[in-house]
């Protein structure tokens, strides 16, 4: 029961975005990819929430995506896109409860759910408030809720995951480590059931404290699968983002640390 | 406590009460002089069959009752397809005109009322032909501006509101052109085509428009989840388990036939698909399982005041109702903006 992928390839209008990429999402797992601008995250997260056509073969718990159903797949997994606009007024909880439009649940239990996913993301103190009078990461916080609440209106014993395209992007230093514990703990300790993360980061220092699995794209092509102790080697590094870094160690927990060389 | 549950049921419950008062004016007021009860009295007696109807009775069963319906069905519809665009275009700006099927009608009932004197087998449909052409009209600028607007497969919305902008251009020159070369009747005829009326309705069109928009409005209804998860933007729908193509395809077709069919019947009135659907969001929120029921009453309201204010300004005669819709409806949206502005400190 997982996530595999099998020589993923996407070509758009000729030019090839990603190329035979193959790597497995077992239940529980916390996978960052990361990579320079452009070098396919988006496109690859894309095809793993079945949004996009692509050649090779991606299957969810040994069923083919494009086997399955928009609404089947959208009872397995939730995606937060980049940017998530709404130009009409809706409170902070009526857009949280938008994840449960097409769930049976009753109103008391998305109630529940509703609040639940709030506090998660520490957005419960504005439950009430117009979306539209958020700040940018407020808005980031509530759309992340959003998509846990979705997860949160199905039971699938066999698993679900949560695909994130760069969720932290907007948001202050207390609420990037926050959310990044959070789903940290989503996945260790398995509130939502079983679920696995996938997410789209650019801090790789974050990565390294948080994730498991490093999906390290460049130029389409899966450079490194590893964990981060693994694949943030000075050389890789050079190799993805062209940029020299020292490997230092992370004083706490002695994960890999990432600091850019200065030319003096 | 804006959203609460509490004000939504006053709001349903207000709207609802509001209308059946409206209903009850628009039956009792009119050119013939009718107390409040005669209405009561008149719909008791059409359904027992012994007691012949007076004239004012008959009045009030065969003339105003149709016209009646006629405002409650059409205010509905045009107020529950502008909901339904906003939503889908995700833009408070859509409105039924926009999509060029009001224009595309009114060029198709134009056309119909100049040319048909000349080609005698256009009259077979009798009273109907000029509805008959509107409506065709509306198909032919629905279909033109959804062609123009698909690109691989999909819909794209900036293509598809530029598509209705450039027909409801087309429309307009076509609508000039003939109206320049008409003569005085015709004119007459086209005017009051332009500006709308419900003074036409009768058992026989009010039975198509029960039939016709009831279902558009009870389909749009349906896909009220749909709807609401568009507001997100497509992908997010898309991810959370909607088929967008697919609603969308509907939704505009349902549209398609709500506004031909409307401007088939009573011409050309507009402001109600925009208006309405804003002053609801003005007093509570988007959600379309309210959005769309409340659009339906508080639009079929305003229509049915719009027309008895329409019947008393300068009776006996009448003012044409597509005059009235717009010349309330203008200034009430410029101060709608204006408040959306303060409210959400900068516009949209």
């Amino acid at each position: 029961m997982s996530l595999h992928v099998e020589n993923l390839s996407v070509a758009l209008s000729g030019t090839t975005i990603l190329d035979d990429l193959s790597f497995r999402c077992e239940q529980g797992e916390f996978i960052a990819i990361v990579g320079e601008n452009g070098a396919g995250k988006s496109t690859l997260m894309n095809c793993l929430a079945g949004a996009l056509a692509f050649d090779g073969k991606i299957t969810l718990h040994d069923r083919e995506l494009h086997e399955l159903s928009l609404a089947t797949l959208a009872e397995y997994r939730a995606v937060l896109p980049q940017h998530s606009t709404l130009n009409f007024p809706l409170n902070v909880e009526e857009v949280v409860r938008l994840a449960l439009s097409l769930s049976t649940l009753a109103n008391a239990q998305q109630d529940t759910i509703i609040k639940q996913c709030l506090t998660m993301v520490d957005a419960d103190q504005f439950a009430k408030r117009d979306y539209l009078s958020l700040s940018g990461g407020e808005k980031q916080r509530v759309q992340l809720a959003r998509v846990l609440a979705q997860l949160k209106a199905y039971d699938k014993p066999e698993g679900q995951y949560l695909f994130l395209d760069e969720p932290t992007s907007a948001l202050d230093l207390k609420h990037q480590y926050a959310t990044l514990q959070m789903l940290r703990e989503l996945c260790d300790q398995s509130l939502l059931g079983n679920l696995s993360v996938i997410v789209i980061l650019h801090d790789l220092n974050i990565t390294a404290l948080y994730c498991d699995k490093v999906v390290l794209l460049n130029n389409g092509k899966l450079l490194a699968y590893d964990s981060p102790e693994r694949v943030f080697q000075a050389e890789t590094i050079n190799q993805a983002f062209g940029v020299d870094v020292h490997i230092a160690r992370h004083p706490d927990t002695n994960t890999p640390y990432l600091i850019p060389r200065v030319q003096s | 406590m804006l959203y609460s549950n509490r004000t939504r049921t006053i709001q349903f419950l207000g709207l609802s009460f509001s209308l059946l008062i409206l209903s009850w004016l628009g039956l009792s007021i009119g050119a013939a002089k009718t107390d409040l009860l005669v209405p009561f009295t008149s719909l008791y007696n059409s359904f027992s069959s012994e007691v012949e109807l007076s004239i004012t009775q008959n009045i009030i069963v065969n003339i105003r009752l149709p016209r009646v319906l006629m405002a409650l069905l059409v205010g509905a519809a045009l107020a529950v397809s502008g909901a339904s665009l906003q939503g889908l275009c995700r833009n408070p700006l859509a409105d039924p005109g926009l999509l060029g099927i009001s224009s595309g009608a009114a060029a198709g009932a134009v056309t119909m009322i100049l040319f048909a004197k000349y080609v005698p087998w256009l009259q077979f449909a009798g009273p109907y032909a000029i509805s008959l052409a509107a409506f065709a009209g509306a198909a032919i600028a629905t279909f033109t501006v959804y062609s123009l607007a698909q690109v691989g497969g999909h819909i794209q919305i900036p293509t598809f509101l530029l598509a209705g902008v450039a027909i409801n251009a087309l429309s307009a020159a076509i609508i000039s052109g003939l109206s320049f070369i008409a003569d005085d009747q015709a004119l007459r005829l086209i005017s009051f085509w332009m500006m709308g009326s419900l003074a036409s309705a009768t058992w026989t069109t009010v039975a198509i428009t029960v039939v016709v928009l009831g279902g558009t409005i009870a389909a749009i209804y349906q896909r009220r989840h749909a709807l609401n998860l568009i507001l997100l933007g497509e992908a997010n729908a898309r991810f959370s388990g909607i088929d967008v193509e697919r609603v969308k395809n509907q939704i505009l077709w349902l549209n398609a036939l709500a506004v031909g069919v409307a401007v088939a019947f009573s011409g050309i009135i507009g402001f109600i698909g925009l208006v309405v659907p804003h002053i609801l969001r003005l007093a509570s929120d988007t959600n379309y399982r309210y959005l769309i029921i409340n659009s339906a009453l508080l639009g079929a309201g305003l229509l049915t005041l719009a027309d008895l204010v329409s019947r008393m300004v300068i009776a006996p005669a009448e003012l044409p109702i597509g005059i009235l819709t717009s010349l309330i409806g203008a200034p009430f949206f410029i101060a709608l903006l204006i408040q959306q502005k303060k409210r959400l400190g900068f516009s949209l």
